[in-house]
């Protein structure tokens, strides 16, 4: 049975080569349909991605951990990325700083609203109580997310699912929202998007300009911190009115 | 380049060091199954939720800045 593609499939598959390069490949394949479709919000990159990924994988039958020995490298660059968005930032200093009650205003407002209507939401429709921990912090980035869940007792693998759904629905539906409110500002479009969908809509909020990026990035590591308070201290609240 | 990276890295390294540090939430582990199965028994309101609080959430965090931002500087469009 030993044929030569089969041969070359074992090397292959035991080396992270084949799925880092496969990813980053998949990545622009999807990135060359969203610029061909004129950038449509539907044709996102990173929801095709993840399709197109999925489909591999199953068609293959392979593992999502021997996926991700190659994926990881993607994976870990997220951290030098999410530094080096302090270099826009810095960029955009002197409008942040005439924002900044605006800033702490809105922030304060997106949270809130993106922790009480998830939770209301699902609860109203009949949700478990470990689901409704789990999808509370849907709205703020990965780890944050997740070590919040799993500290308060819900499931931070579910969390892991909903956060990347989220940033997904932000980054398509936001042009949407955004153009029937009438909101041009860059720095106000940039600053909802990062609010409700973390990483993947600052990176939708810098396909429309630095300035928009900028805003999202800010706003996603501040409405990080702000769930990580917000989000116990609500629980803890919940826990005493009930008992 | 190989500066910028160098950079970057040396702040990452800042930040995971203070992560251990002060004990700040570390992702957990995978429950694969545990995670199958409240996808499959409650997808509707999983579903419903998120669209609808995505949204409602861009929309509240624009509105209140573009408000707060008219505010403080009268008769500047936003």
């Amino acid at each position: 049975m030993s044929t030569p593609l089969a041969e070359i499939w074992v090397y292959l598959a035991a080396t992270p080569l084949l799925f880092l390069t496969l990813t980053l490949l998949v990545y622009q394949a999807a990135y060359w349909i969203y610029r061909r479709a004129g950038f449509h919000p539907l044709l996102n990159p990173v929801a095709i991605s993840i399709a197109i990924l999925v489909a591999l994988l199953r068609l293959t039958g392979t593992p999502y951990e021997t996926y991700f020995g190659g994926a990881q490298f993607v994976h870990f660059l997220l951290g030098p990325a999410t530094v080096a968005l302090a270099v826009p930032l810095y960029a955009q200093f002197d409008k942040l700083k005439r924002a900044l009650w605006p800033i702490c205003g809105a922030l304060l407002a997106g949270a809130v609203t993106a922790l009480v209507s998830a939770v209301g939401i699902a609860w109203a429709l009949g949700a478990s109580k470990a689901t409704l921990l789990s999808i509370a912090p849907k709205s703020v980035t990965t780890p944050i997310a997740m070590g919040i869940v799993e500290r308060l007792g819900g499931l931070p693998s579910l969390t892991a699912v909903l956060v990347v759904c989220t940033g997904i629905i932000g980054a398509v539906g936001a042009k949407y929202v955004l153009d029937a409110l009438g909101i041009s500002d860059h720095g106000v479009r940039g600053f909802a998007l990062g609010t409700a969908a973390h990483g993947i809509g600052t990176a939708r909020a810098f396909q429309e300009s630095d300035e928009a990026g900028a805003f999202s990035g800010l706003a996603m590591g501040l409405c990080g911190l702000v769930t990580a308070v917000l989000f116990p201290l609500g629980v803890w609240l919940a826990a005493r009115v009930i008992s | 380049m190989l500066a910028a990276v160098t950079v970057l890295l040396v702040y990452q390294l800042v930040g995971e060091i203070a992560v251990v540090a002060f004990r700040l939430p570390v992702p957990g582990p995978v429950v694969g199954m545990a995670l199958l199965f409240r996808l499959e028994a409650e997808w509707l309101p999983i579903s419903v939720s998120l669209v609808l609080s995505t949204l409602l959430t861009i929309a509240v965090t624009a509105i209140v800045m573009r408000w707060l931002l008219a505010r403080r500087h009268p008769g500047q469009r936003s």
